[in-house]
């Protein structure tokens, strides 16, 4: 009795503490990340200016939203956000994947190899985005210099300064930044496949094509997902190498979901409008989570 | 297409030079920036390829202009004392929740570990003008604290995941030991497990480092005076007049300056590094 009661107050002692340990890390989430959260949201029902933060806020009830969706504006801009975020995505899953497959094996200089390539993922973006507005720079840029060198264009192209190109070169750049991470998680999932696999299907007479769709592709399942999700979400939620490269511009060929809620928030004053954008990126974010948990999950679950 | 994808899966040894030009086509625009920054003024008016690739001089002269900027020397102390402070507030928050989370199970821990990862699906615009407030509120606008209290809310999420995985790698008898001779949990943590941990520390730090060091978003809001702007804001308002080639050259300058110490910790953690990033998105 003694010992079971001993061992029941040791049990709770550890549990307060964990508890209490815990807590910094649940207070700042808390008061940076889920309070903000819920507070844009609540503020998308509302008129309120940036500038005059003592009025009161008035309630417009979905105004806001009824706005946003009325404005062809602002269906340009969703597009805009889903064509950089699907060609960026899709050049780093499938670049990534090419090399990934193609440096699968060790060799002399691998570990300098995979140091290397992390560069451009772990650089300040803004730097990425000094270099990058130099390689495109229609005067100076190397860029410009090599394709004339190589006579696929005549004239100097103004990359940025030209919708479309201005959204290639966007799609370039966040390739680019993106590649290192999306090519290591894709190597790291396909050292986890035994090389036994491959040496059966061969054996089976099976072709390069065939046992990359039914020997690599559903083994890394898991990864894929994972890959496709984040580097979703986290391309569609990234605002600084748009602000920096372009700013959303020329015109509103680049103006992307993060940069219009920045704009209509600390360009415009307006916070209900600024929200009603955030909230509706927020609804995307939200099912892109879920699946990746999902999938998370029931892959865990099959483990154990 | 046969052929292609033969070589792709195929064990060859042009795979090795095959990496290395790849690696090369990752890595040459910011060769191109480090190259620029130390290259004559010239070689950006000539834009002879041969030349941008390797020149034919290297002068000083641009980095000696930023190195001794003291609007750029600012910048570069605040982004430090920023990231500095975010680092050291973050492994100690970081710290006590993996410990919690690896050795003091409880009901809900697990859930709310999981639940600091989904910081990083939130996108940060949304946040913006809530925080925006509060930072106004407390007076803390053009203040670097609003930025170490938010970095470090970014960063714990990643460093209560690294930690954890590493306490859970260190074996419970070296704790219980402790604890048997009198010890209490929070002493075996402080004078047991934590002395081990310093290499997974150490790693952990970094990351929290390279995060703060490569802020752009909150530093563009919560700061507007160049006293308190940090290395990104600061260098991406002020060396920006892109007219001339000598403007270039500066802002190269400026921009390899401004990366070097995330070279150094590219440097210091090697495969560490690769590990760190891509941990979580694939176990094991």
């Amino acid at each position: 009795m003694r010992w079971g009661i001993r061992g029941l107050s040791l049990r709770n002692s550890e549990r307060l503490l964990g508890i209490g340990l815990l807590f910094p890390t649940v207070a700042l989430i808390a008061a940076v990340v889920l309070y903000p959260m819920i507070s844009t949201m609540w503020l998308a029902f509302f008129k309120e200016s940036l500038l005059r933060p003592n009025d009161p806020a008035e309630f417009v009830g979905i105004d806001n939203f009824v706005r946003l969706v009325s404005d062809g504006g602002f269906w340009k801009v969703v597009i805009n956000s889903v064509v950089l975020t699907a060609g960026a995505v899709a050049g780093e899953v499938i670049i990534g994947m090419i090399i990934a497959l193609a440096v699968n094996a060790s060799y002399r200089g691998r570990g300098l190899f995979r140091t290397l390539n992390i560069l451009p993922w772990v650089i300040p973006s803004f730097v990425t985005a000094f270099v990058w507005v130099w390689l495109l720079h229609p005067q100076f840029g190397p860029v410009n210099a090599l394709l004339q060198l190589l006579h696929i264009i005549e004239d100097p192209i103004a990359w940025l300064s030209e919708g479309v190109t201005a959204m290639i070169s966007l799609i370039a750049v966040y390739t680019w930044k993106g590649l290192p991470w999306t090519f290591l998680v894709l190597l790291a999932g396909l050292q986890t496949i035994p090389e036994d696999w491959y040496e059966a299907a061969k054996v089976d007479g099976a072709s390069a094509w065939q046992m990359f769709w039914h020997i690599t592709v559903p083994a890394l399942r898991y990864v894929l997902v994972i890959v496709l999700v984040l580097r979703t979400i986290w391309t569609f939620n990234s605002f600084d190498m748009v602000y920096l490269l372009t700013g959303g511009g020329p015109a509103r060929a680049t103006l992307t979901l993060p940069m219009q809620v920045f704009n209509a928030g600390f360009r415009e004053y307006n916070v209900g409008m600024s929200s009603a954008i955030a909230a509706v990126m927020v609804v995307l974010v939200v099912l892109l989570s879920l699946i990746m948990l999902r999938v998370g999950w029931v892959e865990e679950e099959s483990q154990r | 297409m046969r052929r292609v994808t033969k070589v792709l899966t195929a064990k060859h040894r042009p795979r090795a030079l095959l990496g290395l030009f790849l690696s090369f086509l990752a890595v040459f625009p910011i060769y191109f920036m480090v190259v620029g920054s130390i290259s004559p003024v010239e070689t950006f008016l000539r834009r002879d390829l041969g030349e941008i690739l390797l020149p034919r001089a290297f002068v000083g002269d641009h980095m000696a202009v930023v190195a001794f900027d003291p609007v750029f020397l600012r910048f570069a102390l605040n982004s430090l004392i920023v990231a500095t402070a975010t680092t050291f507030v973050s492994i100690a928050v970081a710290t006590l929740g993996a410990y919690s989370l690896a050795r003091l199970r409880f009901p809900g821990g697990e859930v709310i570990g999981r639940f600091a990862l989904l910081t990083y699906t939130v996108p940060s615009v949304l946040l913006l003008i809530p925080l925006f407030k509060i930072v106004v509120t407390l007076n803390l606008a053009n203040n670097l604290i609003a930025l170490v209290i938010t970095y470090t809310t970014f960063s714990v999420p990643f460093c209560l995941w690294l930690l954890r995985s590493y306490f859970q790698s260190l074996p419970r008898d070296l704790e219980e030991a402790a604890m048997v001779d009198g010890a209490s949990r929070l002493g075996a943590l402080f004078r047991v497990i934590l002395p081990l941990s310093v290499p997974g520390i150490v790693a952990t730090a970094l990351f929290a480092f390279i995060l703060a060091w490569n802020e752009f978003l909150f530093a563009l809001v919560f700061t507007t005076t160049s006293d308190v702007k940090t290395l990104p804001i600061g260098v991406s308002t002020t060396f920006t007049a892109e007219q001339t080639a000598t403007d270039w050259a500066v802002a190269m300058s400026a921009s390899t300056l401004s990366a070097v110490p995330i070279f150094i910790i590219v440097l210091i953690l090697q495969r560490g590094l690769v590990r760190g990033i891509t941990a979580g998105a694939v176990k094991g």
